[in-house]
């Protein structure tokens, strides 16, 4: 638990004379926020036991009742006042004489001082003994929301609640049935909790080695940026040879006379591999404006072709060439994939684009649509970070940009010194992320320690 | 002011996607799903310019009789059908309930028991389903209507034709002992993405179509592979001799040629080919960091478009 628990000691003592089938039972409980970080969202509370005594080979049915500490409006009753939170209680579930659970059990009245007293049933007959329930019925007010199976040792159940009232919880064990879910006996005292509320945590600590990750990249384009302001020249960038042929290409489509075609993948905007394109497009349409060659982009999504359309253009007006840009050269085709994929295939056996650029997010249509592009004797480049994909790229295309390259190519294309940092970090980062893979190798041969799960426990 | 307006919002909007990946708590991720369901509301809105972008891409080239003109008119058709095919026509003429139910004495056999009868009144083509009790077409082979004996109390009744498309009846029925429930159903047909018309045309024109571009794959990879695997330089050769090693390994062959073949295919998946592949990922992770830092912060800002 992230946040201190309250632990509580619950200890009954034998049962009465009148339950003289009951065990001395010990509970140790505890309630709190959840271990996960993506659960400690204001939605979860986890509680956790240990039955001492454990005997009886029992189930433990888990309860839960919400507290509501002001008015509430109840559609059979109308508005409702507020209650008070019960007491912490525990004590035998009297099923001989009344088989049911009831409002004295969740009001509080079996509090230390009852100790020993069964619990008395008064609210909502509810047939227990031979019913079978399952995960969700309720019981009187409460809600079964868990049948744990109990072997003594410590148990944890996480709930998920609405958030805003308290909750109480009350654990009952019961002796299971033939069926599932099925409760013929209630040989222990229940516990019942303290009323509780689900917490917030601020940073989910699961998640610290990405923000990390995601700092120390930050950190490093920032160094890398101010580095690049004093000795840009110095700055040594290896050649990325799919992006040193786009020119190349696009100077070839010139003296054929054939235009480019530019494919901005298959998926949304939203995936960060569609937009590396988009930024890649708008340094090929200023090209092919300087080289006055038509560029075609096709698009799966509308919003794509939308975004697609103003980088086009903004491209043909670097170029000084705005009068040149023919937005009707920017398509949508279709959301579906296959027809996508046969458009593009039509397009290029009717066209015949001397340069086919395929970039971005891609899947099965990447082979149909580079093996076209082979037919007609196009100078391809594609790039991907989908691996399924860059085999079919690498054997169909002249060049092709695998993985971070196609992030790169953006910067790598305006040799801006900020943007160029970007790659001096990435490649920073990188060597670290091998010294660590290292230690982590290192680490898990020679003491068999898990350094991977020490830093991603999600 | 064109441009400062998209890169003040993109920043904010970039900065809180990045937090909030870290903040468990359900108020940040309440309005996170807000603000997807605005995107998904742009994105339709996106859909409107793209079906305008379609006209003003293909119109021209249909009036001008460009190349394979006739291909764009079987699009634009195609697209209008859909369309047509898609929005809910029957909410202009349908109302009411799908079914309609009397309730009479009954004198039969089953009233002396006790019993409830149920007589559903609808079309051969059409399922019923009453009760626990299986699904049974609607008559028998001599025309005679579906009838169930049942326990009086509710007991749920769904009528349904077997082709997707048309309005079910689906209802519990409270039926005392010793009445007979007749339920006279006749399923319409429905409009839009449930309809029939769309259905059939999705089930009918697009996936056969669908079915046969995937089915082409198989000759492109052949197409592809008989060049990826020449032996050209060494890599190649690498290549070609890790592609043979994998697909004997995975065919029967391979483990009746060796049990050490099939063992070698494997520990090329799993280690070499796991590495690069991993290598790979890593890689794209930090340059899709970098990208994303690169137009959060404002640096990137060509996808911003011309002022």
């Amino acid at each position: 638990m992230k946040k201190a628990i309250l632990l509580v000691l619950l200890i009954a003592s034998i049962g009465s004379g009148a339950h003289a089938e009951t065990t001395a039972n010990q509970w140790r409980f505890g309630m709190g926020m959840p271990d996960k970080g993506d659960q400690q969202d204001g939605r979860h509370i986890e509680i956790h036991w240990t039955r001492i005594d454990n005997t009886n080979k029992v189930k433990v049915a888990v309860l839960r009742r919400i507290v509501h500490e002001q008015a509430w409006w109840d559609h059979r009753t109308g508005w409702r006042k507020a209650e008070d939170p019960p007491d912490v209680g525990y004590g035998p579930v009297d099923i001989n004489s009344q088989p049911q659970f009831g409002a004295t059990f969740v009001n509080g009245t079996v509090r230390l001082q009852d100790l020993g007293k069964p619990i008395q049933i008064v609210d909502g007959p509810v047939q227990i003994i031979g019913h079978t329930f399952a995960v969700g019925d309720p019981i009187g007010v409460w809600t079964l929301i868990g049948m744990v199976d109990d072997d003594g040792t410590q148990q944890s159940f996480v709930d998920e609640v609405p958030p805003g009232p308290s909750y109480v919880y009350a654990l009952v064990p019961y002796t299971p049935g033939a069926e599932d879910g099925q409760m013929v006996e209630f040989p222990e005292y229940a516990i019942q909790s303290w009323a509780a509320s689900p917490d917030t945590s601020f940073f989910n600590l699961d998640r610290w080695f990405f923000a990390s990750l995601v700092a120390a990249t930050a950190l490093l384009f920032l160094g890398f940026m101010q580095l690049a302001k004093t000795r840009a020249k110095s700055m040594f960038i290896r050649r990325i040879p799919g992006v040193d042929a786009i020119e190349d290409a696009i100077g070839r489509s010139t003296e054929m006379g054939r235009p480019v075609l530019y494919v901005t993948g298959t998926d949304e905007i939203t995936n960060i591999q569609t937009m590396a394109s988009l930024l890649i497009l708008g340094h090929v349409a200023q090209m092919t404006a300087e080289y006055d060659t038509e560029i075609k982009v096709a698009n799966l999504y509308p919003l794509t072709m939308v975004v697609a359309e103003e980088i086009v253009r903004q491209g043909y007006s670097n170029a000084g060439r705005i009068d040149a840009h023919k937005p009707e050269n920017v398509m949508f085709i279709t959301s579906e994939q296959f027809a996508y994929a046969a458009a593009i295939n039509g397009m290029i056996m009717r066209d015949k684009p001397a340069t086919n650029i395929f970039l971005g997010r891609f899947f099965a249509e990447s082979l149909m649509l580079s093996e076209t592009g082979f037919v007609v004797g196009a100078v391809q480049v594609a790039g991907t970070a989908e691996f399924t994909q860059l085999p079919f790229f690498i054997a169909a295309c002249d060049y092709t940009l695998i993985g971070e390259e196609l992030y790169a190519t953006s910067a790598y294309l305006t040799r801006e010194p900020n943007l160029l940092a970007q790659l001096k970090a990435g490649d920073a980062l990188k060597m670290n992320i091998m010294i660590l893979i290292v230690a982590g190798v290192i680490a898990a041969t020679f003491w068999g320690f898990d350094l991977g799960a020490k830093l991603m426990p999600s | 002011m064109k441009k400062t307006a998209p890169l003040v919002l993109g920043i904010a909007v970039g900065l809180y996607a990045c937090a909030e990946f870290y903040i468990p708590d359900w108020h940040v991720r309440w309005l996170t799903q807000e603000l997807q369901t605005w995107g998904t509301i742009l994105a339709a809105f996106a859909y409107i310019l793209g079906g305008v972008n379609l006209i003003q891409v293909n119109y021209p080239k249909i009036r001008r009789r460009e190349r394979d003109w006739q291909y764009k008119i079987v699009m634009v058709v195609a697209a209008g059908m859909m369309l047509a095919a898609g929005l809910k026509w029957h909410k202009l003429y349908q109302s009411g309930e799908a079914g309609t139910v009397a309730i009479a004495d009954d004198h039969g056999g089953a009233a002396a028991a006790g019993k409830a009868t149920i007589v559903i009144d609808a079309p051969a083509d059409v399922m019923v389903k009453v009760g626990a009790l299986p699904a049974q077409p609607a008559r028998d082979a001599a025309g005679k209507p579906a009838t169930f004996v049942v326990d009086a109390g509710k007991v749920p009744v769904r009528v349904y034709n077997r082709i997707a498309g048309y309005r079910d009846y689906d209802a519990t029925l409270e039926v005392a002992p010793a009445k007979i429930a007749t339920v006279s159903v006749d399923p319409a047909m429905l409009w839009g993405t449930k309809g029939r018309v769309y259905n059939w045309l999705y089930d009918h024109v697009f996936a056969p179509c669908n079915a046969t571009m995937f089915a082409l794959l198989a000759f492109f990879v052949v197409s592809a592979a008989f060049r990826a695997f020449r032996m050209r330089n060494v890599e190649a050769t690498l290549l070609l001799g890790a592609a043979i090693i994998v697909m004997l390994a995975a065919a029967p062959i391979g483990a009746w040629i060796s049990d050490d073949l099939v063992d070698l295919g494997q520990w090329i998946l799993d280690i070499p080919n796991n590495a690069g592949r991993r290598a790979i990922m890593m890689g794209a992770a930090i340059g899709a960091i970098a990208t994303s830092l690169r137009i959060v912060l404002g640096l990137e800002r060509s996808h911003l478009g011309a002022d």
